[in-house]
Formats: structure tokens, C-alpha cells, sequence
């Protein structure tokens, strides 16, 4: 029954979802790197985001390999593009100087600084009573 | 900054240790209050808008900030009540940050550390970094 003859081979081939698959993938990496922000490892290194983005990249090559279609070919390079990008932007972007100064601080300095009131405080008064951490951050603009 | 509104657990137990948590940014302090107030945060941010202290702790990202003015570099330091720093972290890129539940053991290891000289014999015996509390204090070398 199966036994038909398939005029099917003759036309080109079509791998739509897999296209699809790799664009859905790749957009998801990003994504998942906004919504999972709290979880150590996909903030620490992001894996996870390259991991779903590198998947949907290798989804749309294999999707312009089989296809031949401009638009299967041209989501491929979509893929490939926003994989860099995100790799841009994770290690050229967002990348930090290398803090020189603070690993050789044993001992914190002391300094007065105003609050967000206005009210000086003093490092070493503040942790007369007890141990201080202090969180430095970027602000907020 | 963000990353101040996980910190109320923290705040919490430093309290409870007789201590505080401090933030600090090159904000203004309008600009602190603004954060404060609207994530309800219950602890202060300092306001390094002369950027001495990011430089005395060797924390500068230099441009780093609108405009290209120099912002602070994200780290968290724990200090004890000698001044000492007893932990601390240091962020590679900007969305790298330490988890709370890393924080609060730090945090909550010093309440240990601080009770166990208190038992007389054991203490240093079992740790010879711990009787020697003088030592480092000397700075290297200040230029």
C-alpha cells in the first residue's frame, strides 16, 4: 500500500519546521537569559542561553541544507546573527574592567560618605557593633 | 541595582550581628532616595559622587557610566568589626552578581568565627591563621 510512487522526491525538499524550530530556539535563548536572571549559573555564565541559542543556529543550518528556499536561507543567517550578537554582547558589552585595587584590600578603608537622606556615616562607627557589608553597584540613571 | 532588592535577608541577619549593610554608588542622594523608596529597601546607599571611595577600594570603572563619567565597579565586601575583609566578591560582567544565599552564609559564617575564640582551648589549635591578629594590618605599600 505504502508501495506508491513518489513524485515527492523529485520536487525540492522542504524542512519548514525545522527552520521554525531554530528561529523559535534562538529567540528563546535571550529570553530565558531575562526571565532566569535569578538562577546562579544562567547569570554567572549565561550557558544556558547559549545553549538553546547555539541549538536554533544548528536547527537553521540544517533547515537551509535541506531547503533551498531564500527565506529558509535567510532565517539561517538570522539565526547565525543573533547568536553573535548575543555573543557580542555578553563578552563585549556587558564585560566589566578587571578590578586591580580591591583583592590586595585586607583592611577595609575608612571614609564618611552622606546617605540617601543626606546623613554622613562613618565606616568604622558602623562596624563598631557588628560587621558591615558594603555593596557596590552602578546606580541607577 | 537591582540586585539590592535581594538583599533583605542579609540586611536582616547583619542586623541582627549588631551590623549594617551599605550600599554605595556615585549617585546623588535624590537619586539614592529615589532607588530606596521606590524598591522599599530597609538599609542605607551612600552617595560617592566625588568618587574618593570607589578609588580608595580600587573599584573605578572608568566611562563606565552615561556619558563616560566614572561609575563603581560591582562588588560586595564584608567587613568585620576590626575592618577587616573577611569575604568578598567581585562582578566580571555587568549582569554577574552573587547569589543572596552566598552572601547570607558569608554573613552568617562570621557569627561562628566570632563565637569560637570564646571557647579557650580548641580555637587555635585547630586554626593558626586565626591567633594571629596583628599581622596583615600593615598596608603594602601606599605609593
Amino acid at each position: 500500500m505504502t508501495e506508491a510512487p513518489t513524485p515527492e522526491a523529485a520536487a525540492p525538499r522542504r524542512s519548514t519546521g525545522w527552520a521554525v524550530v531554530g528561529v523559535v530556539l534562538v529567540l528563546l535563548g535571550p529570553i530565558a537569559y531575562g526571565l532566569l536572571l535569578g538562577v546562579p549559573l544562567m547569570r554567572a555564565t549565561g550557558a544556558p542561553a547559549f545553549a538553546f541559542m547555539a541549538a536554533g543556529a544548528a536547527a537553521g543550518l540544517v533547515a537551509a541544507w535541506r531547503d533551498r528556499r531564500i527565506w529558509v536561507r535567510g532565517l539561517c543567517v538570522l539565526d547565525v546573527l543573533l547568536l553573535l550578537a548575543f555573543v557580542w554582547v555578553m563578552f563585549g558589552l556587558f564585560a566589566l574592567p578587571q578590578a586591580e585595587g580591591v583583592a590586595e584590600i585586607t583592611v577595609a578603608p575608612d571614609f564618611t560618605l552622606p546617605d540617601h537622606t543626606g546623613q554622613p556615616v562613618t565606616l568604622s562607627a558602623a562596624r563598631a557593633s557588628g560587621p558591615v557589608l558594603l555593596v557596590f553597584y552602578r546606580g541607577h540613571w | 541595582m537591582a540586585e539590592l532588592r535581594g538583599l533583605g535577608e542579609v540586611n536582616t541577619e547583619l542586623k541582627e550581628q549588631g551590623g549594617r549593610l551599605l550600599a554605595i554608588a556615585v549617585d546623588p542622594p535624590e537619586r539614592a532616595r529615589q532607588v530606596v523608596e521606590g524598591n522599599g529597601l530597609e538599609f542605607s546607599i551612600l552617595c560617592d559622587t566625588e568618587r574618593r571611595v570607589i578609588g580608595d577600594y580600587g573599584l573605578v570603572h572608568a566611562g563606565g557610566g552615561p556619558e563616560g563619567t566614572d561609575i563603581a565597579l560591582p562588588a560586595h565586601l564584608l567587613v568585620d568589626t576590626d575592618g577587616r575583609v573577611v569575604w568578598r566578591f567581585v562582578s566580571r560582567r555587568v549582569e554577574d552578581r552573587v547569589h543572596p544565599d552566598d552572601v547570607l552564609e558569608a554573613v552568617r559564617s562570621l557569627k561562628k568565627s566570632a563565637t569560637a575564640p570564646t571557647e579557650p582551648v580548641d580555637a587555635a589549635a585547630d586554626s593558626p591563621t586565626a591567633d594571629s591578629p596583628a599581622g596583615p594590618i600593615t598596608q603594602p605599600t601606599p605609593g
